[in-house]
Formats: C-alpha cells, structure tokens, sequence
C-alpha cells in the first residue's frame, strides 16, 4: 500500500532518479540541524527544536530553510547540537529562549555568537565549526558521521545521501558469491564482541543446501556503557536495512529479524518506520530492483535479558522460547532460527556493509591494522569529560582515545584503567595507555574488544568494587541452566563481597582463580565462560588493590563502605545543608546558618550520600 | 550420508562412528567411564550438568565440550580423563555438592570422582533438586503435555507447575518422578489419589470395573483414550485384570484354535509393563 | 478479582493471524493490562493454546515482565557501568530506604513501582533516573526527593516519610 506521493523504487534507475530529484531539491537551501536522540531529548531537544520552528516561521523561513531533526551525534556531554548548513557553525545545548537570535545572526547573518559558542576546555579557545571539532578531528567517523545528514525518520535523507545505492551495485551486477568475496577480502569482523570474519560465516551460511534461510540483526547491545548500536539504529536505521538486503542477497535469505531489546524504544520505534518506508517504496518486499531478491524484515523485541544478545538464546526468544542457550556447534549459519540456516550480525557489523559495497574492500582493508580491518565505534564513559561515542581506525592508540578525543579526566583526577568488553571484558591499566586497540590486542592483555564499551575508570574507582559490580550483573543475567555459571557466579561474588566488607583473607583470591578457571573452561555459553574475566583482568593488574582489601582491610579508592570512614572539611564546607538532607542517618550536625557541617562517627553508616552530593568537595573519605 | 562413517580418536585409541552421533554415544560403546546426571536417551540433548565434559582439540586449541550432545567429526581427538577434565569436572562437582549438599546421589557421584567436601556456599541443605530438567523436558517431549516447566531464571531458576498451584494439565503419569536422578520429584498413591507431591497435585485414580481397585489417574486413562481411533473402545480395568483377561482369552482361543486378535489390531502375546 | 478479558481474546486473534512471538504477544498483553494477571495468562494459555507451563515460565524469565500490579508512577535507576561510578548504587540505596521498597517492588501505597535497569544507553548523563518515562540525568539523592514528591502531590498527598 502506497502513501499518495510516494513513489515507487523498483528499480535502480528510479533510484537514481529520485537521488539526483532530491539532492537538486536540496542544493542551495540552508538547512538546521538538532540532535534529538534519547540524550538530546532527555536534555530538551523537543522545546529547541519548537523554538526554532516559530523563529522560522516568523522569520518568513519556513518555505526556504530545512530543519533536519537528527539522530545521536556522539558528541554526548553537549547534546542537544545545533548546526546551521552551510556554514557549518554550531552551538552546543543552546537554550530554546535564544533559537530566534541565533536564526537571526549566525543563519542569516553569518555571524558567530561568541558566548555561546563550544569552548574546549583544555585549550580555552572557542570551536564554532563542527567541522572542526578536536573531538570529530581525530575520529574516522565513516559510520556514525552520516548521522548528521539523515533525519532516521526520513527515507529521503538516506537516499539523498546515496543510500540504498551500494544495493542497487550490487543487484545490477555482482554474483552472491562476488558479494562475499567482497566482505571477505575487506577483513571485515563482527562488531558485536566475538569478532568472527563476517566473510566467513556468510560463505559456511551460504553453502548450506538451498532452502529457506533467515538473517538477523542483533541490537540486543546489553554490555552496560555500551550504546552505539542504539545510536547508529535510531539515527540511521536504514544503513542498517542495506547491508541485511546485500547479506540477504549474498546467503540466499528471504526473511530477516531486527532483534532490538526493549529498553530501547526509540530505536524500535525508528526501525519499525524504516522498514515501513522502505516497503512502501519496494526497496524491502519481493522483486527489489526489479531482480530475484526478496526480503522481509520483521522487528522482534526483546524483554529484559542480558543473555538474549547471545546468538542461540536470541533465536530461541524470537521463536518465542525461554532465552536460554544452547551448546554449539551447531552454529546457526548451519541450524539457527527455527532450524534453517541464519546469518546473525551485530547492528555495526551491518551497517559497514553497504560502505564496502560502495567503496570497495581494498579501500576498507587499507584501514586498521592487519587483523583488525576498519574503524570501530567505542562509547566513551565513565570518569571523562568528553563522554561521547567515539569512531576512531582500528589500531589507535588507547591513550589518544582517552585524552586526545576523550579530553581527560573530569576535576583533574588521575588515570586508573580503562574497562573494555563489558561483563565479558577487562581492564586495561595505565602502563598500557600506549596500546593499539584491535581484537587481538586486547584479547593478548586479558581484556576484549566486546560490543565497544570503554569505561574509563579513575583513582577514585575501586577496581574490586568494578569485579564485584560484574559479578552481580552476572548473577543477575545468568539464564542458570548450567551449573557452573549458575552456582559459580553465585559463589564468586560471595567472595567479592566478601572482600569488599573487609572480611576476606588471602586464601579467598586463590578460591576466586579456582573458581574462575573451571567457570571459564565449564559454561555452557558465552555469558559463563567469559564472566571470570573481569575478575582475572582485575586480578593481573591490580592484586595490590585486592591485597589491600583482604590483608590491610583499607579500600584505597575510598569506596567500600565497610573499609571507609567519612569526615568533613570544616575549611571547605559552606553548611549549605544538601548533606543533612540526605544523609539516612541523621548522621550531621550543624551543616545551615553557617556552622559547617560534622559527621557523628557512631551513626554514620559510610553509605556517601553526602560525598556525592556535596557541591565543594568537602567530604572526605579515608 | 548419514550412514557415513566417521573416524575420530578417544584418549589415543582409534574409534568409529556414525555421522551425527555424539562423543558420548561412541564412548559408551567403548565402555569408556563418562557421567551424566542431565542426559536421557530418551530425550534431545541438553549439556546442562557439565559433569559429562570431555577435551577436544580442533586447529591447535583444546576445549571442553558436552560429550553428550557434541557431534563427532572426522579426524576429532577426545580426552576423557585429562588434567583440564577432571579439574573442571572436580569443581562442578563440588558446586553441585554445595546446592544438594544432602542429596545421597549426588554425594556418591562426587565421591566416586575423589569430591567429599566442598568449600562453596550452602544456601538451602534441604535442596534435591539437580537442575538437570528432565523431568520438564520429559514431560515436554515424550509426553507432551508440558504441565510443569521452568521459572525465574539464574540462582533463582527452578522446576514446577505455574503459580505453584495444582495443576490442571498434569496427567499423573509419573515419568518425571521415573527420570528425576535425585529423587526431587515425589509421587506417592493415597487411596483415591495420586499425589504429585513435588508439583502440588493430586489426580483421581481410576477405578477397576472388575476388581475395584484404584490403578492408573483417570486424566492419563482419558488421554488415552482420546488418542485412540473412536472404534476402539479403552475399558477402566487395571493391568492385573487385564492380563487375567487376556490369559482367560489365551486358553479359549488355544483350545478353539483360532487365531486371535484383539482391540489393537494385532496379536498380543507376552505380558508388557 | 475480576479483570476484563475482552483484550485477551483480541490479541489472541492478532497473534493466530500475525505470527510475532509469544515474547512478543505477552508485551502486548502486559502494555494493555499493566502487569501480567494470573488469569489472563490462564485464559490467554486456553485462547491460543499452548500450556500454561510455557507462559509463566516466559512471564518469570524475562525482566520486563510483572506479574504484579505495578505502581502509579515507575522510578527506574540505571545501574550501567558509567551510571555506576558515577554513584548510581548510592542514588539507589537512597531510594530504597526512601520508598521502603526493595528494587523490583511496589510501594505499599501502590504509588511507586523501584526498578533497575541495566543500562538506557544514555551515559553521558549519567547517574540517570527515569521517572514516568522522562530521563532525569546527572541524578543525585538531594534532586530525587522533591521530584518524587512532585508527582504524588495529588490535593492532599504527600511523600511517604513527610
């Protein structure tokens, strides 16, 4: 069913029609760019971009001036952007009260309003182009930057921009086997945290007799801190679609899954209208271009399990079964959904795909390093101040993404280690800032790629509490049909916590190695054997921060509440009152009408309300 | 293809078998020592105890695999006994120990493996049940019913019928209690009843027509007899009448001389649990 | 307690002609009701036919899902990594002993329903707090109370502990 105006794309001279129709209607026309994904939303998007709508409308612009509502530009500590095209001037969070004057003067009058311009803080200096960001200069943003030009609700910005164009190459000419020699030869490997060769699994998945065949997105992205495929399905969801219909077409599939969990419901929401748009216009359905190709795409939602981003446990909750794994082989590119040959790629790993297409796998595999081809896309959080989503070539050094793009640590604190991988990855300590991230890399120093979270991790992070945090997201998660993850979960984080109340011994880390090992070697799936690493990582890198916390019962970092004790700096403190209303307690005394603030040893519970809330530092914790 | 052979080697030895069998299918034939507590032959494999794990090594990298669901490749090395194996299968062992710490089963498979002790957390010393699934798994697969399943999930995972309350599906047949290896799942006939103890349910046995006496749970004898072809009738007589019956039905046909065939449709001969 | 079954034998019929998963199919059902009730489950079990075993067993695996009633305004607390040490267990123990409520239940007024999440994606407002579906960020135990406060101020309510 076609929406009046809607005009059909069946074949790749439409396509191509429609491009040059829209790109023509787009030359020359200023346009205004906000950010509104769920960050920017959460910071007031919606109003700014009200307030630009009126301001345009009085302004007589409305008829002249595109307003592009965008997706997430990674930039996260600054969004809601706003960005005038062409001049490429920007303001960081402006508020919805100023939208009028800054049409008026940076868009029509070309003028920068210096106060409110971005100011990096480590140079002091004003940034008013985007384009010339010190967070974006050192990236390779080949995946995320097209954020910035789409508009997720919008097909015609995806086709503006040359979208659905490396399909339409590859249905006018090339051979399924042509397409995954391509993929191979680009050296392109999963995104999601295994880092299979893409190439590879199509070519096993493709080999399996003939028959029907699904192929699966999983933007499941459970790894805490890890949010980049949300980013790239809500702002770009149609990349996404691309490269499923070229790996469709490369396996021999017909029907497809987006598996998306459920607290992302802006992504389920974009991806849903992407596939409605891209049926409405021929380009998912059957006979696409006109050629023999055909594909569906349903959306399956997931429901609040971590496991389910494990492949064989997200087919089984599609098929609508409990989400628990089962061994392999066999790998589902020989029996997955409902026992048929699957493809099942990560959302990243998808949406390179149509950039090889286009671009050619020399071109790719002439970025990264040897065995890691390409760029990844890294969440950037934690203790830094630019938190943000960073894409930067395989093979860039840790330090650079730190404080190069990632600009340091926030109030001058000091570098602990950096967590990779999430709940299946670990630390990288400072004496490894020089390393090169690749899959190799990281997993030859005990840590992991993962999904590409990065938790930068400062000297008031206590590295035992980090194990611990794991452990109990593991216990949480685990499926427990196994029994060594079920019960040495369990039994792991006892011992974690144990140690972080001040009541463990020596003999405890060797018991957590025990169990670590045969955890590892026994599990039943990846979410078991890969749940000891943070504790080894933390172990090989830190055994004195755990020594300290079972021989001198003294958390270093000042966080386990058992090890610490709290007191306040009368000199700093204002008595502005903010801890006494927090404090559970009633463990401050004075604190208002400018008698500082004290803290009753005998009732304190050490639980740092107070420390956390206290706005001048005046809490200290020994 | 599927009668291909397969070559593969067990801790040295040269062994065969055929295409789609699992480690643990050529090892028992070799008499190899291999325990399970959650495999049945009965049922799909399910890799869930870990206690059967087996090294393998593939391309330069050793592994521990499920032997009872691993399938065998040509060329595959196993090690059944190695250092890898008994270390992991020593730890499961213990874990299990610490759940079920008074489970007999499980005490004698631990120490027959050298585990009497375990230094692991003891939640609940009155816990049977293994985890194993069979009994859901059996109910689901063979009988189909599927009146108990799993709940929760993680530490807090366990087996029974929904809500904990009686069910209405369970048909009473007691092959949960019959491949349950820990003897969590309890049944037990009272007069009138067969009380499913472990899943809260009690089920009407039926009544003898000929003796009187209560046998089999009226829902299993029902859904029998809706399984059967409508022109064969199912009467409620228990099996000790039964076989009276059929015997009293033997000896006039022998002394006739008639062949005889009964309800089924074919000729019965024996006595058949 | 009797509760309307109407929408039950809707999104049966839905599910029969749609496909779409059971997962799927218990969202459904949980967004029309709030929560999953022991007897739409029971009456969805005979609508589409399949045992009941399965059903309970999806509605306790999953996270999402609820098989009691949840409160009139969900607090959710991220407890991601980045949310993590940027002092999310201190924001959520607070909650905890504010609301007398563990994570995952209901108050006993029925007025807030503690949840935590595993990571929204949203780190770099972290610690984040979700309150009736609007992100609050950089959340600290001294901004949390007045707007919890804020939205049980019916005429005449107040926050439990006032």
């Amino acid at each position: 069913m076609i929406a009046p105006g809607v005009k059909l794309l069946d074949s790749v001279a439409r396509l191509e029609a429609r491009r040059d129709e829209l790109v023509s209607a787009r030359a020359g026309r200023p346009c205004v760019i906000v950010s509104a994904s769920t960050c920017g939303t959460a910071n007031g998007a919606e109003e700014l971009i009200r307030a630009l709508q009126d301001g345009l409308k009085q302004l007589g612009l409305a008829d002249r001036v595109d307003l592009r509502v965008t997706g997430c530009l990674g930039f996260c500590e600054q969004e809601p952007l706003l960005i005038f095209r062409p001049s490429n001037m920007f303001y960081p969070r402006p508020a919805p009260g100023q939208a009028r004057r800054l049409l008026e003067e940076s868009l029509l009058g070309g003028k920068v309003v210096e106060e409110m311009c971005y100011r990096d803080p480590r140079t002091g200096q004003s940034v008013w182009r985007i384009d010339r960001l010190p967070f974006y200069g050192r990236q390779q943003r080949l995946v995320l930057g097209a954020n910035m030009e789409v508009d997720p609700c919008s097909i015609d910005d995806y086709l503006a921009i040359g979208g659905y164009g490396a399909l339409a190459m590859v249905l006018a000419g090339a051979t399924p086997e042509r397409v995954i020699q391509q993929v191979e030869a680009s050296g392109l490997r999963g995104r999601g945290g295994g880092g299979f060769p893409t190439g590879r699994k199509w070519r096993i998945c493709r080999s399996k007799a003939g028959g029907k065949k699904y192929i699966i997105c999983n933007a499941d992205e459970g790894d805490p801190g890890a949010y980049m495929d949300r980013s790239i399905l809500e702002g770009n969801p149609h990349s996404v679609l691309e490269g499923m219909l070229i790996g469709a077409y490369a396996i021999g599939a017909d029907e497809g899954y987006v598996y998306v969990r459920a607290e992302y419901p802006l992504a389920v929401r974009n991806i849903h209208l992407a596939i409605d748009q891209a049926t409405e216009r021929g380009l998912l359905g059957d006979g696409i271009f006109g050629s023999k190709l055909n594909l569906r795409v349903h959306v399956s939602r997931g429901a609040g399990a971590f496991v389910c981003g494990e492949e064989t446990a997200l087919i089984a909750s599609v098929e609508g079964r409990l989400g628990t794994p089962s061994p392999r082989p066999p790998y589902p590119a020989e029996r997955g959904l409902w026992g048929k040959p699957t493809v099942i790629n990560n959302v990243e790993t998808w949406a390179n795909v149509p950039l090889i297409i286009a671009r050619g796998a020399e071109w790719f595999a002439g970025i990264g390093t040897e065995n890691s081809k390409g760029t990844k896309v890294f969440s950037l959080v934690g203790k830094i101040n630019n938190t943000g989503l960073v894409e930067v070539p395989m093979g860039t050094r840790l330090r650079e993404i730190v404080f190069d793009i990632g600009g340091g640590m926030p109030e001058g604190r000091h570098f602990k280690a950096v967590q990779t991988g999430g709940p299946s990855g670990g630390v990288i300590p400072e004496s490894l800032l020089d390393l090169p991230i690749d899959f190799d890399a990281l997993t030859e120093v005990g840590a992991m790629m993962g999904s590409g979270g990065m938790i930068v991790m400062d000297d008031r992070t206590c590295i035992v509490d980090v194990a611990r945090y794991f452990m109990n997201f593991l216990r949480e998660e685990s499926c427990g049909k196994c029994t060594p993850c079920r019960e040495g979960i369990k039994n792991m984080l006892a011992v974690l916590t144990r140690i972080c109340e001040g009541k463990g011994g020596v003999e405890d880390i060797t018991r957590l190695e025990r169990l670590a090992r045969g955890v590892k070697a026994g599990s039943l799936c990846g979410l078991g054997t890969t749940a000891p690493n943070p504790v080894l990582s933390t172990l090989r890198y830190f055994k004195d921060e755990y020594m300290a916390h079972v021989v001198d019962k003294r958390c270093p970092a000042g966080v386990c509440t058992a090890l610490i004790s709290l007191s306040i700096d009368e000199g700093k403190c204002k008595a502005c009152g903010r801890c006494l209303k927090v404090c559970p307690t009633a463990a401050i005394t004075g604190g208002e009408k400018k008698v500082p603030a004290k803290i009753l040893p005998d009732k304190c519970i050490h639980c740092r309300a107070c420390f956390e809330t206290c706005p001048f530092d005046a809490v200290t914790i020994t | 293809m599927a009668d291909e052979t397969v070559r593969i080697t067990v801790d040295g030895q040269a062994a065969e078998g055929r295409v789609g069998e699992t480690i643990l299918a050529v090892c028992r034939r070799m008499g190899k020592d291999i325990p399970t507590l959650c495999h049945h032959e009965a049922l799909e494999p399910y890799a869930a105890c870990r206690v059967c794990l087996v090294e393998v090594a593939a391309g330069g990298r050793s592994s521990l695999v499920p032997s009872c669901q691993y399938p065998i490749t040509e060329g595959l090395t196993v090690l059944t006994d190695s250092d890898a194996v008994r270390q992991t299968r020593r730890l499961v062992l213990e874990l299990l120990l610490a759940r079920c710490p008074g489970s007999e089963v499980v005490r004698d498979l631990a120490a027959k493996y050298g585990v009497t002790e375990t230094p692991y957390l003891i939640d609940d010393p009155n816990q049977t049940c293994i985890m194993c699934g069979l009994c859901v798994r059996v109910c689901e697969e063979v009988l189909r019913v599927a009146a108990i399943g799993f709940a929760s999930r993680g530490v807090d995972r366990r087996v029974g019928a929904p809500f904990e309350e009686a069910s209405e599906v369970c048909i009473g047949c007691g092959a949960c209690v019959a491949v349950c290896p820990t003897g969590h799942v309890r049944s037990i006939d009272d007069g009138p009843l067969r009380r499913m103890q472990t899943w809260k349910t009690d089920i009407d046995l039926a009544t003898c027509q000929t003796c009187g006496r209560r046998f089999g749970p009226v829902r299993q004898l029902d859904r029998i007899r809706a399984a059967l072809p409508p022109h064969v009738p199912l009467e409620t007589i228990c099996p000790a009448c039964r076989r009276s019956q059929i015997a009293a039905k033997l000896s006039e046909q022998a002394t006739s001389g008639d062949a005889v065939v009964y309800a089924t449709g074919r000729l019965r001969t024996g006595s058949r649990r | 307690m009797s509760v309307d079954l109407e929408p039950v034998t809707r999104l049966s019929q839905q599910h029969r002609s749609g496909g779409g998963s059971l997962v799927m199919l218990l969202q459904e059902v949980q967004a029309q009701y709030g929560y999953l009730p022991a007897e739409v489950l029971k009456a969805l079990s005979r609508e589409i036919d399949v045992p009941l075993a399965r059903l309970y067993g999806l509605a306790t695996f999953y996270r999402s899902f609820s098989l009691t009633p949840r409160g009139r305004h969900e607090v959710t607390v991220c407890t991601g990594t980045a949310c993590h040490v940027r002092g999310a267990a201190t924001l959520l123990e607070h909650l905890q002993r504010k609301l007398k409520v563990a994570a995952g239940g209901t108050t006993a007024d029925g007025e807030f329903t503690l949840v935590t999440v595993n990571c929204l994606g949203a780190c770099a407002m972290g610690p984040i707090l979700v309150l009736d579906g609007v992100y609050h960020g950089k959340m600290t135990a001294d901004k949390v109370d007045p707007m919890l406060g804020a939205v049980t101020r019916q005429p005449g309510g107040k926050l439990d502990g006032e």
